[in-house]
């Protein structure tokens, strides 16, 4: 019989009417790295929450953690007790404070009596010794906000593990759980937690691993554990298996391959002019986007994709430099003054900037577009409803009630909520941030079908991203940033690979 | 960034404490697929409490509480409090508090008195008084909206300001009103008569009307839940900011208008007290009717329930400290019931 750190049986729970987790029955082998994966609203999250004692299971369910078998809750405190460690996606620190901090806000600070002053150079040694464990650069008196995002999650790992000793067997002891820890991290900076989190297996530790990214499960996990609508799907071992295969378990049915695209568009017209545009770190961008045209927006972190998209859709103003759109001057001064000239924008940060979470999503679908329902003195509720569900219905936004808020959507739905809103104003070009992070592998066809078929009906899209598959599938030519020039170029399906563009992002020249 | 919206950390700060009313509101999706006593609750907790508060005074006091000459004066008297806290919830609405409302009140109540006396004729008086809360609402919104202070602070330091002003105006003595024709404006010497329930009536239509069958009124909302989401969707939140300062400027110089008619004097420290009711009302309005938002019904209801408790508890003898022992107590049990009871909602535990 397998060696199981963590099990679970016959573990169920639900949330009003809806079955989250049915009946699910798995293991995470010790000193392993087993990948949970599911598409967004599987029940991965659900099952997370269980382990950490923050759900309680339904009647009948039993987990078994280091030898200890529980019926019914679990508590945090016993989860941790047990040797649970958790790392959730938005790693929970704290960003106006310092490391050390951060450390105490889930542990204690050092004092010498209870209610006494803080020993800040205890506090900081002990801080500084654990970080050491992790090979971490950090200073425990630096800011949290000055780090970059990977600095930041390996420092949320190192924390998870500060009352744990520092003997040999620290990680054989505990199960590190990681909720999708790179998804908000770009790509080219994932191998540092990749690398951190194999050592930690090397030295005995058992992880469980939740993310969207196909190529990290293949390089990283020995196992595979996937839900699909709340029920275990496949158990297996990654070895034997490509980047296709998982792919298909997690979708239950194989995705066609990625066609490149084929779009001539040298005889369409010019829609969109930018000339000597320079922003706070974007300086000289010059560029022209063709009706039709995907044009791709690449390059490490810092190098200015977001701001670039800010600048384009008035949320920042330029320092200098002019924008021409369909050969008339272009000059927004709000995001509103945009969006009357048909220039819309979807966000990368979908909770903050995105939705309105607390709103229904039909008031999401129709925000900035009410005056069309505003007839008679009276906002006609019932025109607008109908429009909603026309939208939800063409955009593919699968919802149990439009009229409920839209945080009761899973990610994936909440950003085509999104996408059908900005697509469905943008009468010129669609500026997008980030359109596919953190949405599960369907979901990302579906929100590529939407962008190609805009760009289809002659609107000029422009995509920022850091996800090389998405330009390739997507884009019909790629401008790669680099500290905030454009420093180079790839176009058609010969240079548009993710070889190439890794190579173009990395600052190696053809 | 060189966006203009104002968003230093403070700023977030009571953001976050105006939009802890409104994280009632996920829950709200599941009450309203799944409806049970627990949906029930959370949208009807409140006006179920009224009822029953309503029943219990009736029954202990059959001949004194429930005669209409009590009730039209509990309406009556709470036609002000509640034209105050519609003031109170449309900068709730956009998520910033506006502390200056009662301290508006009061000067106003005070200006409009002097305006009469000083011999102006009562629609000179009103718009003389109208135009100050214009201006106050207009000097709130640019500090808030435009230099970026936080509002909680921004109209608090209003509210100090005419505090001061107060007592400039009046000279540190009670003013009395000398026009009758003022006086007549909210009731009919010699009768029972309460035209000041009209006024209140109409208002809360008004703003009913504002906040859930127009655009503005979504808008206002999104500003208040949303506002980077809203911003970038095209919606001008800075805009819509300044007016529900404005607005809620204007409507409670109005307010203080009312007022000095029914009273007829105004002592020179007239305001803060009318400032927590408003308040109270509002957020106990949020707590029913349309839970997680801050409605009009709502905050009716709730106005009244403070006032119900405070009459009957008055009726029955009670010493004045009761009343406001009782007001903060409805508040901190109306309020959490709801945020327990929606809660367990989402849990799957209720």
């Amino acid at each position: 019989m397998t060696n199981y750190a963590v099990a679970c049986e016959d573990l169920s729970i639900s949330f009003g009417a809806t079955k989250a987790l049915k009946s699910v029955t798995t293991g995470f082998e010790r000193g392993k790295i087993t990948a949970l994966l599911g598409m967004n609203g599987s029940g991965k999250s659900t099952l997370i929450k269980i382990l950490a004692g923050i759900y309680r299971p339904g009647p009948g369910s039993r987990i078994t953690i280091a030898g200890s078998t529980i019926a019914g809750h679990l508590t945090p405190q016993r989860s941790h007790a047990l040797g649970m460690r958790f790392l959730h996606q938005e790693v929970g620190l704290v960003e106006a404070l310092t490391v050390s901090d951060n450390f105490a806000l889930t542990g204690r600070f050092k004092a010498p009596f209870a209610l006494g002053p803080i020993a800040q150079r205890e506090q900081d040694d002990f801080v500084s010794q654990v970080l050491q464990r992790f090979d971490l650069p950090v200073h425990p008196q630096s800011k949290v906000a000055d780090l970059s995002p990977t600095l930041r999650t390996m420092v949320g790992m190192a924390r998870a593990f500060q009352h744990d000793g520092d003997d040999e067997d620290v990680f054989a002891r505990n199960v590190l759980v990681l909720d999708e820890p790179t998804a908000s991290l770009p790509a080219d900076e994932v191998h540092a937690v990749m690398a951190t989190v194999e050592r930690l297996r090397d030295h005995g530790g058992t992880v469980i691993y939740v993310s969207h990214r196909t190529e990290e499960v293949k390089r990283l996990a020995d196992n595979l554990v996937v839900l699909r609508d709340g029920e275990v799907v496949v158990e297996e071992a990654v070895a034997h298996l490509q980047i296709p295969d998982i792919v298909t378990r997690v979708v239950g049915k194989s995705i066609a391959a990625k066609e490149p695209r084929q779009n001539d568009l040298t005889a369409a017209p010019v829609v969109f002019e930018v000339n000597n545009l320079h922003g706070t770190r974007l300086r000289d961008v010059n560029l022209e986007i063709r009706a039709g045209e995907i044009l791709g927006v690449a390059g490490l972190v810092g190098c200015g994709r977001s701001e670039l998209i800010r600048l384009l859709s008035g949320a920042q103003r330029p320092a200098q430099g002019t924008m021409e759109l369909k050969g008339q001057l272009y000059h927004p001064t709000h995001p509103a003054t945009a969006v009357k000239r048909g220039v819309v924008s979807v966000p990368q940060d979908r909770r903050a900037e995105g939705c309105i979470l607390g709103m229904a999503t039909t008031d999401n679908l129709t925000m900035g577009s009410l005056n069309t329902f505003f007839k008679g003195g009276l906002l006609r509720l019932k025109s607008e409803t109908l429009s909603a569900k026309g939208l939800a219905e063409t955009y593919r936004v699968k919802a149990g009630d439009i009229r409920s808020p839209i945080s009761t959507l899973s990610g994936g739905n909440q950003q085509k909520v999104i996408i059908a809103r900005a697509a469905s104003k943008a009468t010129e070009v669609l500026l997008l941030d980030e359109p596919t992070q953190g949405v599960d592998a369907l979901a990302k066809q579906e929100i590529w079908n939407i962008i190609r078929g805009f760009a289809a009906t002659g609107k000029a899209v422009i995509v920022a991203s850091t996800d090389f598959d998405e330009f390739v599938g997507l884009c019909d030519r790629v401008i790669v940033l680099d500290r905030g020039v454009i420093a180079a170029s790839a176009e058609g399906p010969d240079e548009i690979t993710e070889k190439q563009l890794a190579l173009l992002c990395a600052g190696a020249d053809q | 960034m060189t966006s203009r919206s104002p968003s230093p950390s403070t700023k977030r700060m009571t953001s976050a404490m105006v939009s802890t009313i409104t994280k009632v509101r996920p829950e709200q999706g599941t009450a309203r697929t799944r409806p049970g006593p627990a949906a029930f609750l959370t949208r009807y907790g409140v006006i179920v409490f009224l009822v029953l508060l309503f029943t219990i005074f009736a029954l202990l006091m059959p001949r004194t509480f429930p005669t209409s000459g009590n009730l039209l004066a509990i309406v009556a008297d709470q036609s002000i409090p509640i034209i105050l806290a519609l003031a109170a919830i449309l900068p709730l609405a956009a998520g910033e508090f506006d502390l200056s409302i009662a301290a508006v009140l009061g000067f106003s109540s005070i200006l409009s008195i002097a305006l009469s006396n000083a011999g102006l004729p009562l629609p000179l008086v009103l718009a003389g008084t109208l135009i100050l809360g214009l201006l106050v609402g207009a000097v709130n919104a640019f500090f808030v909206v435009k230099i970026g202070i936080n509002a909680f602070i921004g109209t608090l330091a209003m509210a100090t300001i005419l505090a001061g002003l107060n007592l400039l105006l009046t000279r540190g003595s009670l003013m009395t009103l000398e026009s009758e024709q003022f006086a007549r404006l909210t009731s009919v010497p010699g009768s029972r008569i309460q035209i000041v329930i009209g006024y209140a009536l109409v208002l809360v239509l008004a703003v009913w009307y504002l906040l859930e069958r127009t655009p503005f009124g979504r808008y206002l909302r999104a500003t208040g839940m949303g506002r980077p989401a809203a911003r970038l969707s095209g919606v001008r939140t800075e805009r819509y900011l300044t007016s529900s300062f404005v607005l809620a400027a204007l409507l409670a110089s109005f307010a203080g208008f009312l007022l000095a008619s029914r009273s007829g004097s105004a002592p020179p420290t007239l305001g803060p007290e009318f400032l927590l009711p408003a308040y109270a009302a509002a957020f106990l309005g949020a707590a029913t009717i349309r839970p997680g938002f801050f409605n009009v019904w709502g905050t009716v209801v709730g106005a009244f329930l403070l006032a119900v408790g405070s009459n009957g508890l008055t009726l029955m003898g009670a010493q004045t400290w009761v009343a406001n022992v009782f007001n903060g107590v409805a508040l901190l049990a109306a309020v959490s019931a709801s945020v327990i009871v929606a809660r367990r909602g989402v849990n799957g535990r209720a």
